[in-house]
């Protein structure tokens, strides 16, 4: 079983959330909140395998308990609960440390699939996010340290931004679609370090770790 | 700006002027030298005897008698000028000195004759056989001083007896240094006046006119260092020129006001003077290491010469000495230059080589010439050295000058340049910096006005369909809010900036469409290539082509009965302008069974095409199975 938890402040989509769930077989709801200071002691207890955290709550971001999950709890995985148009806040939280998205519309089922997936270690995108990522790993950009990306990952985010599929990417790179899934957590994974060494590059260059 | 002898870098039209300035001043210097070897081969008109007697010796005699003594001549040699052995009696005689010279009237040829001397003291008097013929002086105390005048006597044919004539010279002088008789000739008016003027032009006149050339150079020198005090090499020039002119005032200055003594030691000392600030000149010019340690060095030894001399001529001795002390410095001056040439040959080290190397023959020369040991030019030549060094350091400074000018020039011209540049680099990224400015400012009210859509209508929208869905109301209820989602979406994604990329926009279309595609069973084949940005690609454009694929996947969905929908974009020439074309390729029914409120959908369409100046094509598949959609975007519009 794997065991989630869900923080949603939206009471109708928590609900459809969790039935959702309850409903899969193989994963429970090991706890829920809906709202900041809930989630907090729900992130702070640790029970659970995948988080689901929705972002805009109504006391806090949902970013700060994405950070806290990753430092307390290294090994969960966290999805993000957002709107249909929320690319910059999934980047947002990718750089946090959260590693899938669901969309907060009719494709709310999608939130089973998506949450076995991400156990097996493969990680969703779309075109957008794609995008943005290429845009952030480009050599040239001049905002701190970067790690560079392989020429496969150039590949993969390439295709991902012109719409092709997990499983297209593989047959035309000829890979497993798995593979394609651990490349984007991959890739998910550099911009969270880069992201994060950005901020410590920030921090030093303005003094603000005096000893560093 | 500091100037330096070592540091010459030149290029290789720079080194072509440079030699032809070296050709020009060996040229010159050469020409000159012809000239004064033409002057002492020339065949000396006094050697015609027959016209004239040239005296080859005289007597002497120390006297401050107004007559000419009877007796106690001593013969000597001409030209007479004992310096240091014989001032003491001439000081005894009031420094008069009678000179004697006798000759046979039958000797001279008819018509007028005359008397040329090329050197005499400041006053003397000429007597014929005891009769007073002429005197250069009125007052006696008039400090005059001698000047190397030559001089021109007529002699009346009626004082003359014949067989022997006694000619007397009555020579005073302030100080006994300028005591003395140059050569002497009795004879044909016409040859002993071309032999005065020539030794008229050659050692008064051209002394005068150089010296002249010297003031003008020296101020010249002294005006550009008072404009630029940093040149130290100028100052010491400038000094060199000022004690040079002082040594050589003395032939124009007849009355100095300072006294015929006190002239006279100014000539004396002026040479000591003149080596020290060759010497500081020379190392400042050639920046010499330690520079500063040889100027202190070359004044203390000028000045510890002077005081010798002055210590020898109070112990009533000779001061020659002193003078021969001298020639170490000129022998480390010639030496310095020497060492400076090789080092670094430059125009301008060789051009004042060449100078030094002629002013030290020439002053040679003159030693020999005054120690009568030789005659040579017959004048002295070291008024001449003075304007030839002068000029030819003049040159190597102004040489310098000039490419060190250039050096400034040509820096400005770089600086010029760079700044240039860097205007151009600031202003590339001064626009981009406002583009970029443009665009945050745009992606800022793109994320506002998203934020109203997505957080209001949006929100409200997916709460709908959630409770429609949870109501389980009329199919057409759901599907109206699932339509009304989706066209938000497009909305909202055509805000989305895709910089031109075709490519990216279809991804995002493809994105919010295919959930849609496979509930209706159809499924997709991407084909979608990499393909240059479309430039003009604004939001509002990319709405129109987002409206567009919906309308086509729309007709697919409702109309086709399709079981596949294959997209294709890829870069492709039309009318012989470069664009994308966009492709949808589906396997259904075709366009013959198309119903007619699809006709509205197509006008719609083609009214987008137009707007957007693109090509829009709607028809059968070549298979005849399917139809086929395709949107050509040109790159420029």
């Amino acid at each position: 079983m794997i065991r989630t938890a869900v923080i949603e402040d939206d009471p109708a989509v928590l609900a459809h959330l969790c039935r959702l769930i309850r409903e899969s077989g193989d994963i429970e709801v090991s706890c829920s909140a809906r709202n900041f200071v809930e989630g907090t002691k729900l992130v702070e207890a640790g029970d659970y395998d995948v988080l689901m955290c929705d972002l805009g709550l109504p006391d806090g971001s949902g970013i700060d308990l994405i950070r806290k999950s990753i430092a307390l709890h290294p090994q969960s995985d966290i999805i993000v609960v957002t709107m249909f148009a929320d690319h910059r806040k999934v980047l947002d939280s990718i750089k946090a440390g959260a590693r899938g998205y669901l969309l907060k519309d009719e494709n709310l089922e999608d939130c089973v699939p998506g949450i076995r997936e991400i156990r097996r270690g493969g990680s969703p995108i779309n075109p957008f996010i794609a995008r943005k990522l290429l845009e952030r790993f480009q050599p040239d950009m001049p905002d701190g340290p970067m790690e560079a990306l392989s020429d496969r990952e150039h590949d993969v985010l390439g295709l991902l931004a012109r719409g092709y599929s997990y499983a297209e990417i593989a047959t035309l790179l000829g890979i497993s679609t798995q593979t394609v899934g651990t490349y984007v957590k991959r890739l998910y994974r550099k911009l969270e370090v880069s992201s994060r060494s950005e901020a410590v590059f920030e921090a030093s260059s303005r003094g603000l770790l005096g000893g560093l | 700006m500091t100037l330096s002898g070592s540091d010459d870098d030149l290029g290789q039209p720079e080194a072509h002027s440079y030699r032809a300035a070296i050709l020009a001043f060996l040229g010159i210097s050469a020409a000159m030298l012809a000239c004064l070897f033409i002057v002492w081969f020339s065949p000396h008109p006094a050697n015609d005897a027959h016209l004239a007697t040239s005296f080859s010796h005289a007597d002497f005699r120390f006297d401050a008698a107004e007559a000419a003594p009877k007796g106690g001549w001593i013969k000597a040699k001409l030209p007479f000028h004992d310096y240091y052995a014989a001032p003491d009696t001439a000081r005894q005689h009031g420094n008069i000195l009678w000179a004697k010279l006798t000759f046979d009237a039958e000797t001279l040829p008819g018509g007028r004759i005359a008397l040329f001397t090329d050197y005499t003291p400041e006053r003397f008097i000429v007597l014929l056989n005891d009769k007073e013929i002429f005197r250069n002086y009125s007052d006696p105390d008039a400090q005059r001083f001698a000047s190397f005048k030559p001089a021109f006597i007529p002699i009346p044919r009626e004082a003359l007896r014949r067989g022997e004539n006694v000619i007397a010279l009555r020579l005073e002088s302030d100080t006994p240094w300028t005591l003395g008789l140059g050569h002497v000739a009795v004879g044909d008016d016409r040859l002993i006046r071309d032999k005065h003027d020539r030794a008229y032009a050659l050692q008064y006149l051209g002394p005068q006119i150089v010296n002249g050339i010297m003031a003008a150079l020296t101020l010249a020198i002294l005006l550009f260092w008072f404009r630029r005090r940093e040149e130290k090499s100028f100052f010491w020039l400038a000094l060199v020129g000022i004690v040079w002119w002082l040594r050589n005032l003395h032939y124009s200055a007849h009355d100095p006001f300072i006294g015929a003594s006190a002239m006279w030691e100014l000539v004396s000392v002026s040479i000591f003077m003149l080596t020290t600030a060759f010497l500081c000149f020379t190392v400042t010019v050639l920046d010499a290491s330690r520079r500063l340690r040889w100027i202190r060095l070359s004044i203390a030894g000028g000045a510890a010469l002077i005081l010798f001399r002055e210590v020898l001529l109070a112990n009533g001795m000779s001061d020659f000495p002193a003078f021969a002390l001298l020639a170490p410095f000129t022998f480390s001056l010639s030496i310095i230059f020497v060492i400076a040439t090789i080092r670094h040959p430059t125009a301008e080290n060789m051009v004042m080589l060449v100078a030094i190397t002629i002013a030290i023959f020439w002053s040679t020369h003159d030693m020999i010439f005054l120690g009568n040991m030789w005659q040579g030019a017959g004048f002295q030549l070291q008024p001449y050295a003075s304007v030839v060094v002068y000029a030819a350091f003049a040159f190597s400074l102004g040489r310098r000058m000039l490419k060190a000018f250039d050096t400034t020039e040509n820096l400005n011209a770089q600086l010029e340049a760079s700044v240039a540049q860097a205007r151009k680099e600031l202003s590339a990224s001064e626009s981009a910096r406002r583009a970029l400015e443009v665009a945050h400012a745009v992606e800022l009210e793109r994320e506002r006005i998203m934020r109203e859509i997505h957080d209001g209508i949006g929100s409200n929208l997916v709460t709908a369909l959630a409770v429609a869905k949870k109501q389980d109301a009329q199919g057409w209820t759901v599907g109206l809010l699932k339509r009304s989602i989706a066209d938000l979406k497009i909305a909202i994604d055509s805000l989305e900036p895709s910089d031109g990329d075709v490519a990216v926009v279809l991804a995002g279309f493809r994105h919010r469409t295919e959930a849609d595609l496979s509930a209706a069973g159809i499924g997709l084949k991407w084909r979608v290539d990499a393909v240059p940005p479309v430039r003009w690609l604004d939001a509002p454009n990319t709405l129109h082509i987002l409206r567009i694929f919906q309308e086509i996947v729309t007709n697919v969905i409702k109309h086709a009965n399709a079981t596949e929908i294959e997209v294709r974009c890829h870069a492709q020439q039309c009318n012989g302008a470069e664009g994308v074309l966009v492709e949808f390729l589906d396997n259904g029914v075709g366009l013959d069974d198309i119903p007619v409120d699809t006709g509205k959908g197509l006008a719609n369409m083609a009214a987008r095409a137009t707007a957007l100046k693109a090509q829009l094509t709607v028809k059968m598949r070549e298979s005849g199975r399917g139809a086929k959609a395709s949107l050509w975007l040109p790159f420029s519009r």
